[in-house]
């Protein structure tokens, strides 16, 4: 007898239907799979087997033919054995099988019969409530997860035998409850606040700027100067998160299997902070079975690369068409999938290797040392950061200063209008921030005066910037501008700008 | 008799005081070209090695070809038998046999200077040295160095903008540019100056080289200032060299405890002349500016937020912070000023976010 259940895949972020058939016919005793399954998948029916057996459920021996359709896409993970279980039963007849109709279920059977969670619930409800589903039933410890997408009753089950009960009618299971506001009113506040950090002024300010225009921000200094403190508390000066904006982070940590339990909602912007001696594949998504990678991780929020120096240059060279493109794409035979990866990119290096450079006391570098030091940075990646800033180590005065230091809620006041200033001008265009713009937006978005347009020019000969640099120049002192609340980019903006000037080979010849 | 001081001094193996044995024992190089290889064998303080290698080079030795090549490469070679052979190094003790040069010699009349100092040398070192460079090349004088990062490379650098005449020393053959940062100043020098060692074309730098070498960048100057200089650096050895050689040492001083001017800091402890500023120095050496032309102080030009900041910078290179700090300003308006002083160029930003007067 045939019967069939509703099960989904994961393509990158998103959730892809799949339907689990099953026919139980005349034959010799045979469990036979198909549908382009992974081993993982094809392993599904040991656990199956046993974990019905050990429910108190024996089936008769026949010919039991499992297909997975639509057959084109791969199919992996443990998240099949409940559907595979539940629709074998139905076939036996021990479920009715217009029970099974509009509902959707994933999960991992152990061989006791227990259910086990598994990655990506999230985008799985979400795409069953989009096709017209009425209920998912997902595992236990999955439940909240799912209950945070509407319209949809989510049921969490913890045993194969209560999934039985519960299809067969005999036994009701109240569906997960979930209160969005009470989460998002607990997840405000951010951990590390600018008011925790003193003198600085500098830093922070160019902070605020790269926050305010998204620019990617790199910090040079000595160690203890407080580089990774600054990177961690950017976050925080960045919007709240919208409740889409939620979703889409919290898809993203679904499908790489981090959401916790209690928490199945990200409500604040990520801060991922990977070592330096992270692969390729770990930073930028992908492996055999891709998961999103580190960028991913830190969409929306911010990808701190502490000792910049110290990645290894192909690592770097991933990074590079995803932070232009905002999303990232692997390919593999079974197909390519996209990740989203709009993050900010905040990166921290020391000046040289023992990082007191230019203080000539303490510092212990030949010039050969500091100039090998600085060629390992990748330039392309240099070339993405607009604004960097020396931070230098805290005086003893700044420490234990009394002075009330800005926090970062009266920051992010003035960053929430720049953005609200860059949302309007770029309404109706693909770009969202001042960091986006090309050279072509440059000229539109950016006119200078006469003295503005003079003060360029010498900046452009005296300093001996590169066209590159000229352009990123401007797009802060836009940026600059519009934290200013100010239509017309002055002089001082420009100014600012320059001082936030990248790292040029002389600032190290000495 | 040229060819052959040329083949001795050309010798990979032999140092100064090699030659001088050979000389020694058979007067000329001539003489020590005719001699058997037992001969050169028996002389002291030649080694088997030694003598074998000579006894090879000259098998095919061919004078005119050699100094042929020599030409083609750009070069000359000066024995100390020649009449254009400085005479400022005549008169040092152990002067070289003979001097590789690529472009000029210093001139006899001329009065010369040298300038030595630190090859990691901190910004303030690095405007001194370029501003008595520079103020001396005005003044006529030749600038000697050693074409080594730092301050010997700024110095000369210096020089040649302002005009003047500069000569490097070099601890390696004459062809060879060490280091090779320098390339562009290596390639200018021949021009408006000279290029010179007495290592035969295609010698390696070595370690050894260098403090030989500075008893001609002492040798060759009249007066020698050291600029930057830490203790037991290569700078204080060529200040021994030159007070040996009888010439005036004048040192820039420093902060104490700033381990760059330890240096100099001892050498005006032990007597040496103080640099307390360029005019001083050109009239205590008796040189004359031609055409002083007054200066216009350039905080007359600037607005009442840069007056403030200029004032909080100074020689020494301070960081952003240290500035914020004095001024008082919000971070936006310093950072919109200090650019501002940079590009009317009283103010420069050596390093990343640190600012010095220029």
């Amino acid at each position: 007898m045939f019967s069939m259940i509703c099960s989904a895949a994961l393509c990158g972020i998103k959730a892809e239907i799949i339907h689990v058939e099953v026919d139980v016919g005349e034959g010799l005793p045979l469990f036979l799979m198909v549908g382009y399954l992974s081993s993982q998948v094809k392993e599904a029916q040991e656990r199956v087997k046993t974990a019905m057996k050990n429910s108190g459920l024996r089936l008769a021996p026949r010919r039991i033919t499992v297909n997975l359709s639509p057959a084109d896409i791969r199919k992996e993970g443990a998240g099949y054995d409940l559907p595979i279980a539940v629709a074998v039963l139905a076939s036996y007849g021990h479920i009715p099988r217009q029970a099974l109709q509009g509902i959707l279920m994933a999960g991992e059977l152990s061989l006791n019969g227990e259910i086990c969670p598994v990655r990506g619930v999230l985008p799985m409800v979400r795409q069953a409530a989009a096709a017209g589903f009425r209920c998912c039933i997902v595992p236990k410890k999955n439940e909240k997860e799912g209950a945070v997408i509407k319209g949809i009753r989510v049921i969490g089950v913890s045993t194969l035998q209560e999934v039985i009960s519960y299809l067969n009618g005999k036994h009701a299971i109240e569906p997960a409850a979930f209160c969005m506001e009470d989460m998002l009113a607990a997840g405000k506040g951010a951990k590390y606040d600018f008011r925790e950090i003193n003198g600085q002024e500098a830093v922070k300010r160019a902070a605020e700027v790269a926050v305010s225009g998204m620019h990617n921000l790199l910090l040079i200094g000595p160690p203890g100067s407080g580089k990774s403190m600054t990177a961690r508390c950017i976050p925080g000066i960045l919007p709240d998160l919208s409740l889409e904006e939620s979703l889409e982070i919290s898809e993203i940590y679904s499908v790489a299997g981090l959401l916790q339990e209690q928490e199945p909602l990200i409500l604040q912007r990520p801060f991922r902070s990977p070592h330096h001696t992270v692969s390729a594949q770990a930073l930028a998504g992908g492996g055999r079975y891709p998961r999103p990678g580190e960028l991913s991780l830190a969409h929306r929020g911010v990808l701190f690369l502490d000792e910049m120096p110290e990645f290894r240059r192909e690592t770097f060279e991933v990074l590079r068409q995803p932070m232009e493109e905002g999303q990232i794409q692997i390919s593999r035979v079974s197909g390519s999938i996209t990740y989203p990866a709009k993050a900010m990119v905040v990166a921290a290096m020391n000046p040289c290797k023992c990082g007191y450079y230019p203080d000539l006391g303490r510092c212990s570098c030949t010039p050969g040392e500091i100039r090998h030091y600085l060629g390992k940075i990748s330039q392309p990646l240099l070339d993405r950061i607009d604004v960097t800033i020396e931070a230098p180590e805290v005086a003893y005065g700044q420490l234990t200063s009394g002075r009330r230091n800005e926090s970062s809620e009266e920051i992010r006041k003035r960053v929430v209008k720049a953005h609200e200033i860059q949302r309007e001008r770029y309404e109706g265009t693909s770009i969202h921030f001042n960091s986006e713009l090309t050279a072509e937006g440059i000229r539109s978005c950016c006119p200078l005066g006469e003295k503005e347009s003079r003060m360029m020019e010498e900046a452009y000969e005296r300093l001996g910037l590169s066209a590159r640099g000229y352009y990123r120049i401007l797009k802060v002192a836009r940026t600059i501008a519009d934290l200013a609340g100010s239509r017309r980019i002055s002089c001082d903006h420009i100014a600012e700008a320059v001082c936030y000037r990248s790292i040029e080979k002389k600032f190290w010849d000495a | 008799m040229e060819e052959y001081w040329l083949w001795l001094c050309s010798q990979k193996e032999l140092y100064r005081r090699h030659i001088a044995c050979l000389l020694g024992r058979f007067a000329t190089p001539e003489g020590v070209f005719r001699a058997s290889k037992r001969e050169i064998e028996k002389v002291g303080g030649i080694s088997a090695e030694q003598a074998e290698a000579l006894d090879k080079s000259r098998q095919g030795f061919d004078g005119r070809e050699s100094l042929e090549k020599l030409e083609k490469q750009g070069m000359r070679f000066i024995s100390i038998a020649q009449g254009q052979y400085p005479d400022r190094l005549r008169r040092i003790p152990d002067p070289p046999f003979g001097l590789f040069v690529k472009g000029g010699l210093p001139e006899e009349g001329k009065r010369s200077v040298g300038i030595v100092g630190a090859r990691r040398c901190s910004s303030y070192g690095r405007r001194m040295a370029e501003k008595l460079a520079a103020s001396l090349a005005q003044c006529g004088a030749q600038i000697i160095s050693g074409m080594a990062m730092g301050i010997d490379g700024y110095a000369q650098e210096a020089a040649l903008r302002e005009g003047g005449a500069s000569f490097a020393v070099l601890g390696c053959g004459a062809d060879v540019c060490y280091p090779r940062q320098n390339r562009e100043l290596y390639g200018r020098l021949p021009e408006s100056g000279g290029v010179l060692s007495e290592y035969p074309p295609g010698r390696e730098p070595l370690p050894l080289h260098f403090p030989i070498r500075n008893r001609l960048i002492s040798g060759l100057s009249d007066v020698l200032l050291v600029i930057e200089a830490r203790e037991r650096s290569g700078s204080l050895i060529t200040a021994d060299l030159a007070l040996e050689q009888g010439k005036d040492v004048y040192a820039l001083p420093g902060r104490v405890g700033d381990p760059l001017s330890a240096g100099c800091n001892y050498l005006i402890s032990q007597g040496a002349g103080i640099i307390s500023s360029g005019k001083e120095l050109l009239e205590s050496l008796n040189f004359h500016k031609p055409n002083h032309k007054k200066k216009e102080n350039p905080k007359n030009l600037l607005e009442t937020r840069e007056k403030v900041l200029y004032s909080c910078v100074d020689l020494h290179p301070k960081s952003l912070h240290e500035i914020a700090s004095e001024a008082g300003l919000p971070i936006q308006e310093i950072m919109a000023a200090l650019t501002a002083l940079e590009m009317k160029g009283i103010v420069e930003e050596p390093m990343k976010n640190y600012y010095v007067r220029r």
